[in-house]
């Protein structure tokens, strides 16, 4: 099956600190992938390195996106590619309401024109599935929204872009009970067989509805070891110590 | 490093020159000759010209200012006080000479008009050229009318009020103003008299080397309520033109004025502008303040609250670009007890623009249970630019709930990163967020300007690293 | 007759925020000079690790001072008691490279003070450095200081002011190292008739900078006080922080209070900022306090205090911490 992400060797720099050491990872479309590590074992740098934060400097290796090469990519070109990223915080922008956003990015990565009044019933509709407050669309981008708030709506521009690949950079366990349903419940309505999700993790609370095929353990900057869904529940009970130990 | 280069708004939309077609010119410069000309071919009455006078000796004794930008470029011998342009002022835009009338075509006045306002003053250069307001407000008792013809027809209702709320003393400008000052509207709102349309007076000043003087006196009895727009531009021109206008706004018990003003000079204009407004008890004064154009601004709009539970709020923004050097600010004296104000005030600076907020709260002894909030945001889009915030608080009681703060830096990376990361490019990202920036004038601004406003505030994409 | 302490910037007389008008005698003495720095000549180094009372006689003109250096880490709190009735200091103090060192002067007058400070912070030296000002009443002081930060010097400020009738303080900091720091931390409390003018001055020109300013003071009786905060972020600074912010307690309705904080940015990747608020203690706090016993003036004072402290609290206690706080609420006729 042709890969959807192939990454291959990857080091990348931060401050001039090396913190991927020759990362390999390879997503095909349909599967669902979990990284997980210990703290600064390099996962949000890889979420970050993939959509080209220009704040993390690539020193070797390749990203090919779709059997396109994106390594030198700038980040909305890898955006309209179709990879999407779920921020672990993502950035208040005042003076733009939710809905006058997502006409935006939607119209950037289509091409094609979006109509207000279409677009308003489509939101609505995702707005109610995943239990949203509906007049979150109306609000100002993220501004003064709670934790759960952004989560939600980072989800709903998820499923108003339907990219080919989600990245849930999810590094920050603070979520709520009701902010893990809507992840869920959010990807659940997303996922099918020709697209693909890679969830970057500490804990395992928001994989227990999803249909996991591989789990990665990252440490040091590398990935030590994969294995199926059940790995994520070892490392819940037993911790990372086996692998950082194999990591060194 | 990232930068963004962000062109010069674009001015083209407003920089159409008609020739300088003039009935009269005055001679340039400022004396006691000029003034009395302007008298005369005004046909004006005897206490007009000695006001007129009275202002040019206040003027000439008048220092120029030790603060502010440098005001050196400004040479009154070079600046032409009065042009009457080759029109009467007329009721209707068929009756306006056909190269004035394609002026305003171009600016979309006759057609705003049409659409969804209740009166139009337009002014070409020194005098009116049309002016028209609705016959159902004329019944209600509003009037709506040039500033020379207020003088004639209502000259009790205008010696009440003209120059009470701005002296000729107040500074060097508004005395050079009282002396030379033409055209202008003057509005009148009866008690309990709500206009459900906005009033707009639109000034184009397209002679060069020359000043646009006019003065605007707005009475809004009690209980009365009126939206009033002010739009001016002017083409750009090598030599410096001067507007030293005036504003005078009362308002009185219990009624509520809402200002807009889109200021779209062109480069070479100078621009020292007075407005001042003076509220009531229980009445409402709301300026909302968009300014674009000039090569130096200094507008300090400001509310007087002198009756208790006055209100104000002023929403403002400013773009500075190459050559621009805009200091601008708002004042507000808290005069009686139980008065409130909301300041916001934005500015973005590039391309070398400078970008000054002054502004001024003075909170009197006698004002308890006020509250006054102040928020300046400053927005620089490249690192040849500045900005500066340089506030005045004055309080003078105990019982007041005053807070003030500031705010200047870039666009920050991170936002741009995720905006990115939904796909937009760099400069989509920057210019989605200074369109955010400008968002709470914007939507303060009737749906037309704010249109304006946006196709203002246009960026050129020159995006990449280094 | 001329205007002392003058703001640094373009800005209108008639504001009122330069209204401290000071006779020609003093002006020849320096007194109002805006930028200290010329008027000091260094008499000569000498290397002394400790130095306790100097003084100068009124009659000395301010063109010589008397310069330190403080060359190791070794004395934990180096002290410089002013205390002479009619005085004019003049002190300069270099604290070397890499040195770590807590610097306190003590300054107490009983009529007219005029001490001009100028302190260089060499590369990579940590200084905190605490003005205790516990003036007479009725006395007169002006206060000068002018501070230099290398690359990597980190200072303190911790300007404490209390009593005098007129009180005119010049603070002026410039940042020319790349990760300098300036934290300067002042407290104020005004009474009777006292006028206070305090004018603070950051200029940065160093990358990675921090200039923060932190004013809370209350004002009682017909206090009138004027505070211009300047942080000036010059071309170059890139990454540098400037934070300004002032609280202001306003504890009676003959008192007066002036403020003009002011961000002057030339330099785009900055982060700027500002916040004052002036205003009386909340009613519901009040209510509060009083619901659980406290008179109204205890529970004004109470939150006064507090107010200060979060600026006591900061003041490492290798300085006579005790003794302020105890200042503190005596000033504040808090008796506990």
């Amino acid at each position: 099956m042709k890969t959807l992400l192939e990454v291959k060797n990857l080091h990348a720099t931060a401050d001039e600190k090396t913190i991927l050491h020759g990362l390999n990872l390879s997503i095909c479309p349909g599967e669902t992938h979990v990284i997980m590590g210990p703290n600064g074992a390099g996962k949000s740098t890889l979420a970050n390195v993939i959509l080209g934060n220009p704040s993390y400097l690539k020193t070797k290796g390749t990203i090919k996106f779709d059997g396109q090469d994106i390594t030198n990519l700038q980040t909305d070109e890898i955006a309209r590619k179709g990879i999407f990223m779920s921020f672990q915080s993502p950035e208040e922008i005042p003076g733009i309401s939710v809905m006058n956003f997502v006409k935006t990015i939607k119209q950037k990565v289509t091409g094609k024109s979006v109509y207000l009044g279409d677009l308003k019933k489509e939101l609505d509709k995702n707005v109610k599935n995943l239990n949203m407050n509906s007049e979150l669309v109306s609000r100002d981008l993220n501004v003064g929204f709670s934790g759960g708030e952004k989560k939600k709506n980072e989800i709903l521009q998820m499923l108003e872009l339907n990219p080919k690949l989600v990245i849930l950079d999810e590094t920050d366990s603070g979520l709520d009970v009701d902010a893990i349903k809507t992840v869920s419940k959010g990807i659940a309505m997303y996922k099918n067989a020709s697209n693909a999700v890679l969830i970057i993790t500490h804990s395992t609370k928001i994989l227990k509805k999803l249909n996991v095929d591989y789990v990665h353990v990252l440490v040091n900057g590398k990935i030590v070891h994969t294995g199926n869904g059940t790995l994520a529940k070892e490392i819940e009970e037993n911790g990372y110590d086996k692998y950082i130990k194999k990591g060194k | 490093m990232n930068k963004t280069k962000v062109d010069d708004i674009n001015t083209a939309w407003f920089d159409f020159v008609d020739a300088d077609n003039f009935e009269f010119k005055m001679t340039a410069g400022i004396d006691e000759n000029i003034v009395r000309e302007i008298s005369k071919q005004k046909n004006e009455p005897q206490w007009v010209l000695d006001l007129r006078l009275k202002a040019l000796q206040i003027y000439e004794k008048l220092p120029m200012p030790t603060w502010g930008p440098d005001l050196s470029e400004l040479n009154m011998n070079e600046i032409s006080t009065y042009v009457r342009p080759r029109a009467k002022k007329q009721t209707s835009w068929d009756d306006v000479p056909e190269n004035i009338k394609q002026t305003f075509d171009k600016l979309g006045i006759p057609k705003a008009e049409r659409e969804y306002l209740a009166g139009v003053g337009a002014q070409y250069d020194s005098e009116v050229v049309y002016h028209s307001i609705k016959d159902e407000l004329i019944k209600k008792g509003v009037i709506y009318t040039d500033f020379d013809s207020a003088i004639r027809e209502y000259p009790d209702l205008v010696k009440k009020y003209f120059s009470k709320c701005t002296p000729l003393s107040e500074h060097k400008f508004i005395a050079l103003h009282y002396a030379v000052f033409s055209g202008g509207s003057f509005v009148y709102v009866p008690k309990g008299v709500k206009l459900d349309q906005p009033l707009q007076s639109y000034f184009r000043l397209n002679s060069p080397e020359s000043g646009q003087f006019e003065h605007t006196l707005i009475i809004v009895e009690e209980g009365a309520s009126l939206h009033f727009i002010e739009g001016c531009s002017a083409p750009k021109y090598s030599k410096i033109n001067l507007h030293a206008g005036c504003v005078e706004l009362f308002v009185m018990d219990g009624a509520t004025l809402r200002y807009s003003t889109i200021e779209n000079w062109a480069k070479n204009m100078m621009n020292l502008n007075t407005k001042k407004a003076i509220v009531g008890k229980d009445a409402n004064m709301i300026w909302v303040s968009g300014s674009f154009g000039s090569h130096i601004s200094m507008l300090y709009p400001m509310s007087i609250l002198s009756g208790e539970n006055a209100r104000t709020e002023y929403t403002g923004i400013s773009f500075a670009g190459a050559t621009q050097n805009l200091d601008t600010g708002f004042k507000v004296v808290h005069a009686a007890p139980h008065t409130k104000s909301i300041v916001s005030a934005k500015s973005i600076s590039k391309n070398g623009g400078i970008s000054t907020y002054r502004g001024l709260v003075r909170i009197m002894p006698n004002a308890a249970h006020s509250s006054c909030s102040v928020s300046c945001d400053g927005l620089m889009l490249d690192d040849i630019s500045r900005s500066d915030t340089i506030p005045v608080n004055d309080v003078g009681t105990a019982d007041v709930q005053f807070s003030h703060e500031a705010k200047v830096g870039k666009i920050s990376e991170k936002a741009i990163f995720y905006l990115m990361s939904r796909g937009l490019t760099r400069e989509d990202a920057v210019a989605l967020i200074v369109r955010g920036f400008a968002n709470p004038i914007s939507k303060e601004l009737p749906m037309e300007y704010a249109v304006e406003m946006n196709r203002l505030i246009n960026l050129e994409l020159v995006g990449g690293i280094g | 007759m001329k205007y002392v302490n003058p703001t640094p910037i373009r800005t209108s007389i008639n504001y009122g925020i330069n209204s401290f008008a000071v006779a020609d005698e003093l002006i020849n003495m320096g007194a109002v000079q805006y930028a200290p720095q010329t008027a000091l000549v260094p008499t000569g180094k000498s290397n002394v690790k400790y130095a306790n009372t100097l003084g100068q006689t009124f009659d000395d003109k301010l063109k010589f001072a008397h310069c330190y250096t403080i060359l190791d880490s070794s004395n934990k709190l180096v002290t410089f008691d002013f205390d002479n009735e009619n005085a004019t200091y003049n002190t300069y103090i270099t604290v070397s490279e890499n040195v770590n060192t807590n610097i306190l002067i003590n300054v107490k007058n009983s009529n007219f003070n005029f001490s001009a400070c100028k302190i260089d912070v060499c590369k990579n030296a940590h200084v905190n450095l605490m003005f205790l000002c516990n003036f007479d009443k009725n006395s007169t002081n002006f206060m000068q200081f002018d501070v230099n930060l290398s690359d990597f010097a980190k200072l303190n400020t911790y300007f404490i002011n209390f009593g005098s009738k007129t009180s005119v303080a010049n603070y002026h900091a410039n940042l020319n190292g790349e990760n300098s720091t300036n934290n300067l931390y002042s407290i104020y409390l005004g009474k009777d008739d006292n006028k206070l003018d305090l004018n603070f001055h950051m200029d940065v020109y160093g990358k990675n900078s921090n200039a923060i300013m932190k004013v809370i003071g209350a004002l009682q009786d017909s206090a009138d006080k004027h505070f211009k905060g300047t942080i000036n972020l010059h071309k170059g600074c890139t990454k540098s922080v400037g934070d300004e912010t002032e609280e202001c307690l306003m504890l009676s309705n003959t008192a007066h209070s002036i403020a003009m904080p002011n961000i002057l940015c030339d330099e785009e990747d900055v982060n700027g900022k500002h916040a004052t608020s002036v205003g009386k203690v909340d009613d519901k706090v009040l209510f509060y306090l009083m619901s659980r016993g406290l008179t109204k003036q205890e529970a004004i004072m109470l939150v006064v205090n507090a107010g200060f402290q979060n600026i006591i609290s900061l003041i490492p206690p290798v300085f006579p911490t005790t003794e302020i706080l105890k200042q503190t609420l005596k000033e504040l006729n808090y008796e506990n």
